[in-house]
């Protein structure tokens, strides 16, 4: 009989239940995609249930259900750091001791009454045990260093391991409040973009500004001897508040914080001055990341490494790590954001709690909601939207779309387990054509005109088109590292090959997606290359699509040309007209 | 396949797992590096439990903070 | 059994008055809307998707299409007049944002409902939309902008109501006039005990952090003394805290 283990993290970031079946995971979904509401960090209720029914079980059947962290000890490291800030910490204080007293301490009741588990079911791993849980088990490694790197856990912020086949060794650990990912965050706070959300900006600024002010930021975060390092408290503010991440000192060292919302031109004036900042920020990053990688090999004497932690979610350090750092082989968690913890956390309790042998955890990029063709059929026919049956021929009529510069969602499958949009819920179009970027941005995602796009590339194809660096291959399958266009290539694609050259390549191999892979050589036939863009299937500020539904709304709401949903095509022009109008 | 809806846990164990996650805290603070502040902990608990007990009790809630 | 729409109140006109002149009020309103909207838009594509009975997922499809629509209409109302007024567009800019991440998680509107129930909210609350959309109409005058796009999402609305309203009849008409009709009141009831909710809670809160602030005030100066004597904020790299609880046990505590 199979064994099942539900594991989930909540309350934080994003939250999410990821369900495994004698280690292999069979369902995984952060509760965004259910809900709707972006980064949503309420309880997985949903999430949770949706993963029972794809396995067919109910909760009774469930042998642990794991939290992903001690929240008795989050709530330790809350009060002391609150103690130590007084007297000025009191909105502090009112805030998060009304919510813990209220809500977080009592997680294992609410695990109880909204998941509906039984007190004798639950298990608690640590915060980054569990991500560091997540990269070793999900990873090729037999043995492997781990660096988990984020805001805060429980106490620690940072945190290196070694994975064999004992399991996972705590090695040593950088605590609260000094904190890579904190620090980040300041910086993302202060050039004026939404924490924990727009830190990608932050990274895709950099390219455009030039490190000047690295000194300025080693004022706010200095390296350490033997590999850590540590924030100067004077210029932050995250431990003696919840809404400020930095300090008057911080703004008397760098100036004005950018306005949210307010145009930036990072090529010129103050957009300049702010792409240099974050230019720094992303170098000294780089720098902290390849000491503690330094450390952690000279520890462990390894030559593989496994990254999570939100901070793994940088793709730009990734690719300096593995290029000057000292090891040979890479794999990052693609969900290592805290909906990863909930995949760690099982994993963990799988392995180390219940003491059962490493097995291929089949993480691949489609774990979350499916439609059947038949269904996608009948709910079209009765929403009276008019399509195409495409059936046999969905990779052809996709790939004359994109050829004929139309920009398509391409729906297929089972829903992307991680924040990237991995080619089943995506929005594709030609890479070549030289408005695609703009049109993108501008009328699709409203998104920053700064940023790039992502190319998905055949695995055959990519290194004739971009440069990765050796045992890069496997992470940017799932895009968590970057690669360099090919300087005779990049005119040719410049919707996505970033201002430095870069691109965040996406490497399709058949054997994982065929459909997509069969998708993109299409488009090689017709266009000359085998490289589509490709971006995450929402809206701006929605979380991306999971349902037929959202996706035609999608549709409806920005000027894409048409949709790909299972076996139909609709065209923009065959949506109903809305209601009175 | 057997019904997945939740079944709440009754008032009794509701209780009774919030004095668990309690005996774990003063557990924590006792036995850990900072003993000096059980006092607090202990007081804060006990505000955690009087608001745990008032939330269950939501709807007459507003009738009851006069007299607390 | 009557079906009559409701109308705005004196009150809510009167206070509508007022608030609206608040300053940056209108920005910040608009952008609430956006929110609500949002909302709304969601439940409606959930109830699209869950509805059993085919002949209504056109229906709340087409509605859910025209609430997106609201909030995009909101949304750039929000921002042109914060830009206009030369206001901060710091919470503008995430009005694509749902905020209520509350600790909960919850179904979807329509599974807690229930089909008939749903059908009787939607007709309730789009008409107290559709009431309140109504009122700010008629305080646009320096505004045509503004009164114009209300005056189109009213028109909109007039279509949610319809359509929901003609759905209770049919039913009513099916020999379920009192299933209807119920169904209507425990919609009025529960939006009557949810306020009674918030209002709860928002007592609850308040008290609370009186309390939360006496601790703070009175007791906590000790600790706080003890805490800045002996915390080190230590940086660096330091060894990982052995635990000797074997893994099983780990596992069960919270600490
Ligand atoms: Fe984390
Ligand atoms: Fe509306
Ligand atoms: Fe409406």
């Amino acid at each position: 009989m199979s064994r099942y283990v539900l594991g989930v993290s909540a309350l934080y970031h994003e939250s999410a239940a990821v369900l495994l079946r004698d280690g292999v995971v069979v369902a995984a979904s952060s509760e965004e995609r259910f809900s709707r509401q972006k980064q949503d960090s309420a309880l997985p209720v949903r999430a949770s249930r949706w993963c029972l029914e794809q396995a067919g079980i109910s909760m009774a059947d469930v042998e642990a259900v794991v939290y992903y962290e001690k929240p008795l000890r989050k709530f330790e490291r809350i009060l002391v750091s609150q103690l130590t800030g007084f007297p000025s910490t009191l909105p502090a204080f009112q805030r998060t001791a009304l919510t813990w007293l209220t809500d977080k301490l009592w997680v294992r009741n609410a695990l109880c009454k909204e998941l509906g588990a039984r007190p004798s079911q639950l298990m608690f791993s640590e915060h980054h045990l569990s991500h560091a849980a997540s990269a070793f088990y999900c990873s090729p490694f037999e043995r492997a260093a781990v660096l988990t790197v984020d805001g805060v856990g429980e106490w620690a912020t940072t945190s290196l391991w070694q994975g064999d086949e004992h399991g996972l060794k705590p090695l040593s650990e950088v605590r609260f409040p000094h904190s890579l990912g904190l620090t980040y965050s300041a910086f993302t706070a202060f050039l004026g973009f939404r924490v924990n959300n727009g830190e990608y900006k932050v990274m895709g600024l950099a390219s455009y500004g030039e490190p000047r002010h690295v000194d300025k930021v080693e004022k706010v975060l200095q390296g350490v001897d033997g590999g850590g390092f540590q924030n100067d408290t004077r210029y932050v503010a995250w431990h003696k508040s919840t809404v400020r991440s930095y300090s008057g000192a911080f703004e008397q060292l760098f100036g004005a914080p950018r306005q949210p919302g307010t145009p930036l031109d990072p090529r010129q004036g103050e957009g300049k001055h702010y792409a240099d900042i974050a230019a720094s920020v992303q170098v000294v990053l780089e720098e902290r990341l390849l000491a503690l990688a330094e450390r952690l090999h000279a520890d462990t004497g390894l030559d593989a490494l496994c990254m999570a932690g939100g901070v793994a979610l940088n793709v730009v350090a990734n690719r300096r790590l593995l290029r000057d750092g000292p090891f040979a082989h890479l794999y990052v968690q693609p969900a290592s954001g805290d909906a990863g913890g909930a995949l760690g956390a099982a994993q963990w309790a799988w392995h180390e709690v219940l003491g059962q042998p490493r097995v291929d955890p089949g993480l691949t990029p489609g774990l979350g909601r499916d439609w059947p063709d038949d269904r996608v059929r009948t709910l079209l026919d009765e929403l009276n939207v008019r399509f195409d049956d495409v059936a046999d021929d969905r990779i052809e009529r996709a790939a004359d779309d994109i050829a004929a510069g139309k920009v398509i969602g391409w729906f297929q499958g089972r829903c992307e387990w991680g924040p990237r949009a991995l080619g089943h819920r995506s929005i594709l179009a030609d890479p070549s054509r030289p408005d695609m970027q703009d049109r993108v941005n501008k009328v699709i995602k409203l998104r920053e005109p700064f940023r790039p796009f992502a190319p998905s590339v055949t695995a055959e194809a990519a290194d004739t088109y971009f440069d990765v660096p050796p045992g890069g291959e496997g992470p940017a399958e799932w895009m968590t590292i970057i690669g360099d266009t090919r300087e005779e290539h990049r005119e040719a694609m410049p919707a996505i090959t970033h201002v430095d050259g870069t691109a965040r390549l996406h490497r399709v191999r058949r054997e994982v997606n065929p459909r997509y892979h069969a998708l993109i050589e299409a488009v090689g036939a017709r266009t000359g290359r085998p490289v589509v863009l490709n971006t995450s299937f929402n809206l701006k500020g929605d979380p991306i699509v999971s349902s037929p539904v959202h996706a035609l709304s999608t549709l409806q709401s920005c000027e894409m040309d048409a949709v790909y949903l299972g076996p139909c095509r609709v065209a923009r022009g065959q949506l109903p007209r809305g209601g009175a109008s | 396949m057997s019904d997945p809806t939740p079944t709440p846990p009754g008032r009794v164990e509701d209780v009774g797992m919030r004095l668990g996650t309690l005996g774990q805290l003063l557990r924590l603070f006792g036995r850990g590096k900072r003993p000096w502040l059980l006092p607090l902990v202990l007081l804060l608990s006990v505000l955690g439990l009087v608001l745990a007990g008032l939330q269950a009790v939501q709807y007459v809630a507003p009738f009851i903070y006069p007299l607390l | 059994m009557r079906f009559a729409d409701i109308r705005p109140g004196p009150v809510l006109v009167g206070v509508s008055h007022i608030v609206w002149r608040l300053p940056g009020r209108p920005a910040t309103k608009m952008a609430e809307f956006a929110h609500t909207e949002l909302g709304s838009g969601h439940d409606m594509l959930e109830a699209c998707e869950l509805t059993p009975r085919p002949e209504m997922r056109p229906l709340y499809f087409l509605h859910a299409l025209d609430e997106l629509r609201h909030s995009r209409m909101f949304r750039e109302r929000a921002r042109a007049l914060a830009i206009e007024r030369s206001r901060t567009q710091a919470v503008l800019d995430d009005s694509g944002y749902l905020h209520s991440h509350g600790i909960r998680g919850s179904d979807p509107l329509f599974t807690e409902l229930g089909e008939l129930d749903f059908l009787a909210f939607v007709w309730l609350h789009e008409q107290r939309g559709a009431a309140q959309f109504g009122i700010y109409a008629g305080l646009m005058d320096e505004d045509p902008a503004s009164r114009e796009m209300f005056a189109r999402i009213e028109k909109d609305e007039r279509f949610h109501i319809a359509y929901s309203r003609k759905e209770l009849e049919r039913l009513a008409a099916q020999g379920q006039a009192s299933a209807v009709s119920a169904a209507v009141w425990r919609i009025r009831w529960r939006r009557f005990k949810q306020g009674w909710l918030r209002f709860s809670r928002l007592i609850g809160d308040t008290m609370a952090k009186l309390w939360l602030t006496v601790i703070y005030v009175v007791g906590i100066t000790p600790f706080a003394l003890i805490a800045k004597l002996t915390e080190r904020e230590q940086g660096g790299l330091v060894p990982a805290e052995v635990d000797d609880r074997p893994a099983a046990q780990r596992a069960l505590e919270q600490l």
